[in-house]
């Protein structure tokens, strides 16, 4: 029994913040009035926590966390301040004790129900959906679309100039002849992606055309009646006929009122949920070893 | 203290009844509504013309709708498909009870949609992932079996604590045997007595919160979140999965729970409740088999699992409800096999060949031919000689079928199955499930299914994987278009508008010839073109499969384009290896040798107009690093002595037939 008590990682943790405690009060400034004691979080209790986190080995969760860039050492941090904070509250509370899993189990159903009070309090008025619709714009954006169609003309057999020249011919041919969207098939090349382009936003005339060709095409306006270009592409050069450009748009509050319903959940979950956490950890003194990363 | 526990323990269950009474209250809320209403409408207009447009074009010829009907929208002045989405059609959640069990306890729908859109998420190695090209559709397609019930129990949700099944995992944690919980997953489907399946009351409740999330990040034109799950049927440890996926809304999806392999393991009563479903809400459903590599010869059967030969009711009803087959996926590729395909050099690729799911028979030669795509494709010919219908005529996807719910297929960003197999040094040389299962070096960064459609809709994906005009990658995204018709000329494939060509005078991949004129072999387009932020392409081949004569099933690869300087070996017929440019210590390559593109005409050379057929695509391109190449490098370990170094991804096109 006393054997396994020795073995059981809470009591190293247990001695190993007594020994911090000391060190505390020579370096560390008091947190104000805390009353459930204190969480010391020093290099062996991160190691720890993502060995049992993460099931590795004590070598491997230490070569993880060396490797870790500073920010994702201070979440490291942060989550095991958060985890220890909830599991105390948890056995505060006289839920089980035990082995790693139990406590993760504890964690989650302390979390799940900081979280889950947001719910049930959660009756949107019109007036909070609209104050969030008006304060997080960018959440209720719609990227810009395109649809257009081109003519191509490869630029790797031939020399630039001649496909230029070519190009040029083709798109006085293309306006004189007033020709079609759908007509515009009949000339140039066989490009090797799409032909039209309907209703796409930028990354997919990124990934097909590259940065530059995109940037160029979504400046020009929808011109049905007038071939444009030419554009060069990473593959050649392009005369366009343009159908539509639809510019990066927000949402009207009635078209976006759903998801404005479902943001405002989850940004009242989190508040809610931070509130918790915080009121929590209030209850705690938090020494962590300079150097390991810092809670916010 | 007695008194602080139970005020946690009802804030617990409060939380959990408000959890629900939330979701209950969005039922009527504006999701559900807006989808109705919304943005449907000017699609449903869009697909409504251009459907009138399909007719008329039927009656007129395209000639006269040109002249006579100006589109309502230009663009769809074009009455055939002309984007490629790219999606996972298969992909777990924490509401999956082994992905729970296997350590995926916080991560949900709504955040697999999230990361297939595109966002940071933070995976369960701590590490950060995201997609280098986000996805344009996600079916979340978790188990249907106690599906959300494991972490619902774990929080004290009542819906779950309070039914049977509840009440028999809290005696089994009560002994201390919290395993015997986990198990109860599996032993649901082959005993549903002693372990009791959830009661449809709380399936309900649990389904009307998956399928309202979907709704949620459901958004016409820009991102398609289907609503399904996974029919996880076992028999023998034989792996009969499907996954069912669904055309519809809320309103539809949610008057019928999933239904469940507790239930039955009979893939015929699957698709008979996908029948009531139709029949009941007016909606369309599918369902899409998982890769048949480790059902041990069950999934494309002789016999029932009754032990009945398969007849043309089977058939029938196989064709109608499994249009498209789920070829490739992260526990293996199942396009072809190398003793099933012995004059094949590229059929032995990333094959799962040891045993099944349960790991409880090993595998036996005559189970291959049941397994793997070509060969059911080519029993499907002989089936439907023999009964009249083709009960295998599958179009090809690949998914992922994670179960960490970031859905990751590139070598050089590969999350893995479970969180055991997240990037780690130690990764390669663990084994699935906590070491129950195969060795994670085994597993694929495989695949994705893509899909031609006219938008990005529920609708227009659903009717496209419907009509098979969809095709499979091991995780690139190249493009494949593939045309076969009777009277395509030499020209016409290095025409601008091939496609228009491809779609006036054929068919496209999926697509069934019949009657050609006397004494013509078919004739295809073909044109392939690099995924744009991958590997260039080493070349294209046409996999014929047909019944002779004698009622022989044969098969034959025919390389049709590839990237220059090469030639077809006169002795052997094969044409050189395209070579490597792979660096394996650093994990590199570089795109020098191969094409960004190739396309070809090309006409069946053994054409015989009397022997049913199917043609399909395989487009290869040149190695590339393996995942665990990339790991080594990464992590500074050793790689496995039988992990493969680099890996040649590819394409599979659905077929197109040609029945006599």
């Amino acid at each position: 029994m006393a054997r396994s008590i020795l073995r059981e990682p809470l009591i190293h943790f247990v001695v190993a913040g007594l020994i911090l405690f000391g060190l505390n009060q020579l370096f560390f400034e008091q947190p104000s009035q805390t009353s459930n004691g204190m969480i010391v979080v020093d290099q062996a209790a991160v190691v720890q926590f993502i060995q049992h986190r993460q099931n590795r080995s004590p070598e491997d969760a230490f070569a993880q966390w060396q490797a870790l860039p500073k920010s994702s050492q201070s979440k490291v941090v942060k989550d095991l301040v958060e985890e220890e904070a909830l599991y105390r509250k948890a056995k505060a509370f006289g839920l089980d004790e035990g082995d790693y899993v139990i406590r993760r189990r504890m964690v989650q159903k302390m979390d799940f129900a900081a979280a889950g009070l947001t719910e049930t309090e959660f009756t949107p008025q019109a007036s909070a959906l609209l104050d969030y619709y008006e304060a997080h714009q960018e959440q209720f954006s719609v990227p810009a679309q395109i649809t257009f169609t081109h003519v191509y003309f490869e630029t790797e057999k031939r020399a630039q100039s001649t496909a230029l020249a070519l190009a040029t011919q083709s798109l006085n041919q293309l306006n004189a002849g007033k020709v079609s969207f759908s007509e515009g098939g009949q000339y140039g090349e066989r490009f090797a992606y799409h032909r039209n382009y309907v209703d796409r936003a930028e990354p997919i005339i990124v990934d097909h055309f590259g940065a530059d060709f995109a940037a160029q095409v979504f400046q020009l306006s929808a011109t049905p009646d007038l071939w444009q270009g030419p554009l060069q592409s990473r593959h050649g050069l392009h005369l366009v006929l343009i159908a539509a450009v639809t510019p990066t748009r927000v949402l009207a509050f009635s078209e976006g009122k759903a998801k404005v319903v479902t943001a405002l959940r989850l940004a009242e979950q989190d508040k809610r949920r931070s509130a918790f956490m915080d009121a929590l950890l209030a209850e705690y003194q938090v020494a962590i070893e300079p150097g390991l990363g810092v809670v916010q | 203290m007695v008194g602080g526990k139970r005020k946690v323990m009802r804030i617990i269950r409060w939380a959990s009844f408000a959890i629900v009474s939330f979701e209950l209250s969005s039922i009527q809320g504006i999701p559900t509504v807006s989808q109705k209403t919304n943005p449907a409408t000017p699609s449903s207009i869009k697909s409504i013309l251009s459907q009138s447009g399909l007719i008329l074009a039927g009656l007129l010829g395209q000639q006269a709708i040109a002249e006579t009907e100006k589109p309502y929208s230009l663009p769809s002045g074009e009455h055939y498909p002309q984007n490629v989405y790219w999606g996972d059609t298969h992909l777990h959640t924490r509401n999956s009870a082994d992905a729970y069990s296997l350590g995926n306890q916080n991560l949900t729908p709504a955040d697999a949609y999230r990361f297939a859109r595109g966002q940071e998420t933070i995976a369960h190695n701590g590490m950060t992932v995201k997609l280098k090209r986000p996805l344009d559709f996600l079916v979340v397609s978790d188990h249907a079996e106690y599906l959300g019930g494991y972490y619902r129990y774990n929080v004290g949700d009542p819906i779950v604590t309070e039914t049977t099944a509840g009440g028999q995992w809290s005696g089994y944690i009560a002994e201390g045997d919290p395993a015997k919980m986990m198990a109860s997953f599996v032993n649901s489907m082959q005993d549903p007595v002693n372990n009791y399946p959830f009661p449809e009351a709380a399936q309900r409740l649990i389904w009307d919160d998956v399928v309202r999330t979907a709704d949620t990040f459901n958004e016409p034109g820009q991102f398609t979140a289907f609503s399904g799950y996974e029919w996880t049927s076992m028999i023998d440890g034989n792996n009969l999965h499907r996954v069912v996926l669904y055309r519809d809304d809320f309103d539809q999806v949610s008057q019928l729970p999933p239904f469940t392999s507790q239930t039955s393991r009979d893939p015929q009563d699957l698709w008979r409740a996908l029948a009531k479903y139709e029949e009941t809400t007016g909606g369309q459903v599918m369902a899409i088999a998982h890769n048949g590599n480790i059902s041990n010869g069950m999934m494309f059967p002789n016999v029932t699992v009754d032990g009945q030969p398969i007849d043309a009711d089977y058939a029938s009803r196989r064709a109608r409800w499994e249009p498209i087959y789920e070829v490739t996926q992260v526990k293996g590729d199942g396009e072809a096999h190398p003793t099933l395909s012995p004059n094949d050099e590229f059929a032995d690729f990333e094959n799962w060949d040891a045993d099944n799911i349960g790991r409880t028979e090993a595998k036996e030669d005559w189970m291959l031919q049941h397994e793997y795509a070509r060969s059911a494709l080519k029993l499907g010919l002989a089936k439907e000689a023999e009964l009249g219908v083709n009960p295998f005529k599958f179009g090809v996807i690949g998914s992922t079928d994670g179960h960490n719910t970031v859905s990751t297929t590139e070598e050089d960003n590969f999350f893995g199955k479970f969180p055991e197999s997240e990037p780690k040094p130690e990764r390669m040389t663990n084994a699935m499930a906590n070491d129950a299962l195969w060795k994670n070096w085994r597993l694929v960064a495989s695949g994705y299914a893509a899909v031609w459609a006219k938008e990005n809709t529920r609708a227009a994906l659903f009717d496209a994987m419907k009509r098979r005009e969809v095709y499979a990658t091991t995780g690139s995204r190249i493009q494949v278009r593939f045309f076969g018709g009777w009277s395509f000329d030499a020209s016409d494939i290095h025409k601008p508008d091939y496609v228009a060509r491809g779609y006036q005078k054929g068919v496209p991949m999926g697509g069934d010839l019949t009657q050609g004129p006397q004494s013509t072999a078919p004739t295809f387009l073909i044109a392939a073109a690099k995924d744009p932020d991958g590997a260039n392409l080493d070349r294209v081949q046409v996999i014929k499969g047909w019944q002779d004569a004698s009622g022989a099933l044969q098969e034959q690869v025919y390389d049709v384009a590839w990237s220059a300087e090469r030639m077809i070996d006169a002795k052997t017929g094969k044409l050189e290896a395209v070579g490597s440019t792979v660096d394996i210590e650093t994990a590199t390559y570089l795109n020098t040798i191969g094409a960004t593109d190739l396309a070809t005409y090309w006409q069946d050379p053994n054409f015989d107009a009397s022997e049913r057929a199917f043609y399909y695509v395989r487009v290869l391109e040149i190695p590339r690093p393996r995942w665990t190449t990339v790991d080594a490098a990464y992590f500074g370990v050793d790689l496995p002595d039988e992990a493969p170094r680099s890996i040649q991804d590819r394409a599979y096109t659905s077929p197109i037939w040609y029945t006599p």
